[in-house]
């Protein structure tokens, strides 16, 4: 009974391996080289991706591999909002405003007076922001598709170590596997 | 005829509203008051020929400043910076004063038209420049 009961998991588990998606590779062809029979077939592949599985740590049925977390994704800081933000773009009225209210002392306020000495125009700097922006965005492209690379291979060698173990139990249970 | 007459009405009426108003020979804002300019519009340009709108703040320049030009002066209005410039040269052309100096490794314009206070002015350096537009009114 309990034999029965294990021969059909181990067909349900033979069969979702081979429903699994098999990653764009090609499914192995199994001969019964002893005249076994569909259940015995699917009971052993079963046993065999139990094992494989076991062996490789690669679960064709959860491919998953172990590369490290992913590289953040980027996104950009945006420029701080400039203090005299209401000058910026079509603000030109607003603009005029601030003018008049400095004109009436408004903006004017407790400003320059017993400020010390700066430069002014020497003082101006060229904003790098882009620049920086362009390269971080640079870098970061590189080691996305780094890391896209090396998942690839690691999946690669998950599967073909799979494959191998897979193809050696059967071998082993008088299947041909090709 | 009246549909005429009117017509000629109307349009003289459009011709007078864009005419602009008389300029006295020595503009308001030729200087001699000192006045509050904003910069609304700051380019930044690299050696190469880039150049990329900024707002003053990117730049680190002033939104605000007061152009005293009897004291011979360009200062910040904002109270945290406090920055000032001299003048070193003031000139007045066809309407425009223009003021200049050098501070650090640059050198800087403002032309400021006498008549509206409309404002351009300029910062040179090695291999960058900054050009800013904006307007100046009577302190």
């Amino acid at each position: 009974m309990m034999g029965r009961g294990r021969g059909i998991v181990a067909s349900v588990l033979g069969a979702l391996v081979f429903v699994a998606p098999q990653l764009g590779t090609a499914q192995p062809y199994i001969y019964p080289d002893r005249g076994q029979t569909f259940q015995q077939q699917e009971s052993d592949k079963g046993q065999c991706y139990g094992w494989a599985v076991q062996q490789t740590g690669f679960d064709p049925a959860n491919p998953q591999v172990a590369v490290g977390p992913p590289p953040p994704s980027y996104y950009p800081q945006q420029p701080q909002a400039p203090e005299g933000g209401m000058l910026r773009g079509a603000a030109g009225g607003a603009a005029l405003g601030a003018v008049g209210g400095a004109i009436g002392g408004d903006a004017g306020k407790g400003a320059a007076i017993g400020a010390g000495v700066g430069a002014l125009f020497g003082g101006m700097r060229r904003m790098r922001y882009e620049e920086q922006q362009q390269q971080q965005m640079q870098q970061q492209q590189q080691q996305q598709q780094m890391y896209m690379a090396q998942q690839q291979n690691a999946m690669s060698q998950g599967r073909a170590n799979y494959e191998r173990a897979f193809s050696a139990c059967m071998s082993a249970r008088g299947y041909t596997v090709r | 005829m009246k549909t005429l007459a009117f017509g000629m009405v109307v349009l003289g009426a459009i011709v007078l509203s864009l005419t602009p108003e008389p300029v006295t020979a020595a503009g308001k804002y030729d200087g001699s008051a000192p006045m509050i300019c904003a910069a609304m519009a700051v380019t930044e340009c690299v050696a190469g020929g880039r150049c990329q709108r900024r707002s003053a703040d990117q730049v680190n320049f002033p939104s605000l400043f007061r152009v005293d030009v009897k004291a011979m002066k360009v200062r910040s209005l904002e109270a945290e910076k406090g920055r000032e410039t001299s003048i070193r040269n003031v000139d007045h052309a066809n309407g425009k004063v223009i003021l200049s100096g050098a501070e650090g490794e640059r050198g800087w314009t403002v032309l400021i038209n006498e008549a509206s206070g409309k404002m351009s002015a300029t910062a040179a350096g090695d291999g960058e420049g900054f050009v800013i537009f904006g307007q100046c009114g009577l302190q």
